[in-house]
């Protein structure tokens, strides 16, 4: 019976089933707990990025923000539907005025897709902070542009240098290694040993940029 | 991704060697390559099968797994779609070309465990290529397999083993060859972005 | 074989990597830092463990002809719903696994032992086989990857040892370094654990 023609192809069949039956409930139970989890995730990636301004303007600090989730988020953030300009967007607000604005930036890295948030301020030209959502770098490697010491070199930074440029709006900008010390703000450090992703990073962040600037520029919001 | 699929498949022989740069396909590479004419053997079998696997798998991927929202089996699906390759294209050989067969036949159950082919089924959805892409791409990873094999049997077969201390024979000298080619083909990183 | 002794062929005298180089892909790629190798061990042993279990009862039904693909199959199911199971668990330890997921299902350890022994032996021994060959691999990537990360990071499990004094070895951090490491391992083992001699 097991030479037989049919055989083999019916127990792979039964195998496939059985398994494939497993995994989806596996998954389809789990979804909503990973999906939760993931949106909380996100919503803080957010709050992360605008709680410093937020703290400036209110008489929180910035921990007593980020710890007051999921009611700081719900007070001070909200998303915004920005047709044609296809990433999603958030704007913090404190009593109905606008203090900053977050975009989901996206671009490739070494290994996959790199997808970051950005937070800037209400005329698109000062990063705030950036936060890393997901990135597939080697960990170890490239994967340190999560670390707070290369996402703070891109603090309240004025990113958009030359806003009537055609080409590109933002600076130019060099890497230097992670030992040295920048001698001025065109400098930035790198991931050592992981070129090719640092520069990824800059390459994503001027890329929005540009594209985020010249949408919105002329637009009220 | 506006990278032309002949420069993907450039780079997928030199700056993004599958073997000698991402670390795949290493077991069988290893073991095989103590015979220069074996390694060539596996190595024509080893493009052959990326070569259409990664066609397969970018049909299926793209026509079946997305559409019907089971990404999540991908792993699954794409290994079920190798090994069922691996094992028609065996009994299409044992069955129309014997000789063949006896030359090649211990290797193809090799070549499913190739983390190599499954390894480039998934660079090639998470690098989001196109289907034309993805072929170049899995014939040139191919390629670059059976290149990195080659220069392995190739050194192996000129080593004078007798010099080599005895705990380092086999495996040992291997790795270490390996790791000097590696540390040669991080030279060629950089040439061509192919993300 | 009492379940000890299968449990401690498996994970040294038939070590899956020094003596069968097996899984030599994975042990290049996440050896740059201990806690990569622990959370990659830790997945192979569970999909190891079950995987062989799952695979050797089944064995006598097993056509001769999708042998492979069933043990594909199987072990490529159970590494994924590890990582279903970590995903809703315990998501910071799955944010980690992450990109090693593809890499364990086609480890070539797994169908390694699903061949060698799963599919001759019974289901528990399986398991502690299963387990055994798990725990080897483990070791090598641990012992490998306390060297890589102490010379090239200056670090222990992400804890500082090393002052700032200490250049880091780049190399150590770029995958080479592990070929000569596992070379430089086996090298050792051969000599004094198996005695080779001309």
């Amino acid at each position: 019976m097991k030479d037989s023609f049919w055989f083999p192809i019916v127990f792979m069949l039964i195998i496939v089933i059985i398994f494939a039956g497993i995994l989806s409930v596996m998954y389809r139970t789990s979804q909503p707990k990973i999906e939760a989890y993931q949106q909380e995730t996100y919503q803080k990636l957010i709050l992360g990025t605008v709680a410093a301004k937020l703290a400036e303007v209110t008489e929180e600090t910035q921990q007593s923000i980020m710890d007051s989730y999921p009611e700081s988020y719900q007070t001070h953030v909200q998303e915004l539907d920005i047709p044609g300009l296809e990433r999603r967007a958030f704007r913090a607000v404190v009593a109905d005025s606008t203090i900053a604005y977050c975009f989901e930036i996206g671009g490739k890295g070494l290994w996959g897709t790199m997808q970051a948030l950005v937070s800037t301020s209400t005329d698109f030209r000062t990063l705030l902070d950036l936060a890393l959502v997901s990135q597939q770098e080697t960990p170890g490697l490239g994967a340190r542009i999560e670390e707070d010491w290369f996402l703070a070199q891109f603090r309240n930074r004025l990113f958009v240098i030359n806003p009537e440029s055609d080409t590109d709006v933002t600076g130019s900008y060099e890497f230097i290694a992670e030992t040295q010390v920048p001698e001025n703000d065109g400098q930035l450090k790198r991931v050592t040993g992981a070129t090719i992703t640092s520069d990824a990073v800059l390459k994503m962040l001027r890329d929005e940029m540009n594209h985020i600037y010249n949408y919105l520029r002329n637009k009220s919001l | 991704m506006d990278i032309s699929a002949f420069v993907l498949f450039w780079a997928a022989i030199f700056t993004s060697n599958i073997l000698l740069t991402n670390f795949l396909g290493m077991c069988s590479y290893l073991s095989v390559s103590r015979e220069l004419e074996s390694a060539l053997g596996l190595g024509t079998a080893v493009i052959f099968v990326l070569t259409v696997t990664a066609a397969l798998n970018w049909v299926v991927y793209h026509y079946l797994l997305v559409p019907f929202g089971i990404v999540y089996l991908q792993f699954i699906v794409f290994i079920i779609v190798i090994a069922a390759f691996v094992q028609f294209l065996e009994l299409l050989i044992e069955r129309y070309a014997p000789a063949l067969y006896y030359t090649l036949g211990i290797f193809l159950p090799l070549i499913t465990v190739n983390c190599a082919i499954f390894g480039v089924s998934l660079f090639m959805i998470i690098r989001d290529y196109n289907f034309l892409q993805s072929v170049a791409f899995g014939a040139g990873s191919g390629i670059g397999w059976l290149l990195a094999i080659l220069m392995l049997a190739g050194i192996r077969r000129k080593l004078k083993e007798k010099l080599v201390p005895i705990g380092l024979r086999g495996a040992g000298i291997s790795l270490i060859i390996t790791g000097i080619m590696a540390l040669g083909f991080v030279g060629f990183s950089g040439i061509v972005q192919i993300q | 074989m009492t379940k000890k002794e299968i449990f401690l062929t498996a994970a040294f005298k038939e070590n899956s990597i020094w003596r069968q180089i097996l899984g030599i892909c994975s042990a290049l790629a996440v050896t740059n830092l201990m806690m990569n190798s622990l959370i990659m061990g830790l997945g192979v042993i569970f999909s190891l463990a079950l995987a062989n279990f799952s695979i050797s009862i089944i064995r006598f039904w097993t056509p001769r002809s999708v042998r492979m693909m069933v043990q594909t199959l199987i072990i490529a199911a159970y590494v994924i719903i590890v990582d279903i199971f970590l995903k809703a668990n315990m998501p910071e330890i799955s944010k980690q696994l992450g990109p090693y997921v593809g890499l364990i299902i086609t480890n070539c350890i797994l169908m390694g032992r699903a061949e060698a022994f799963a599919s001759q032996n019974n289901p528990l021994d399986s398991m502690v086989d299963g387990i055994g060959a798990g725990v080897g691999y483990t070791l090598v990537l641990l012992v490998i990857s306390f060297f890589r990360e102490l010379f090239g990071f200056g670090s222990v499990f992400g804890i500082k040892v090393f002052g700032a004094w200490w250049t880091n070895w780049s190399i150590m951090v770029m995958a080479p370094s592990a070929f000569f490491l596992l070379a430089i391992l086996i090298w050792i083992i051969n000599t004094h654990y198996y005695k080779v001699k001309a």
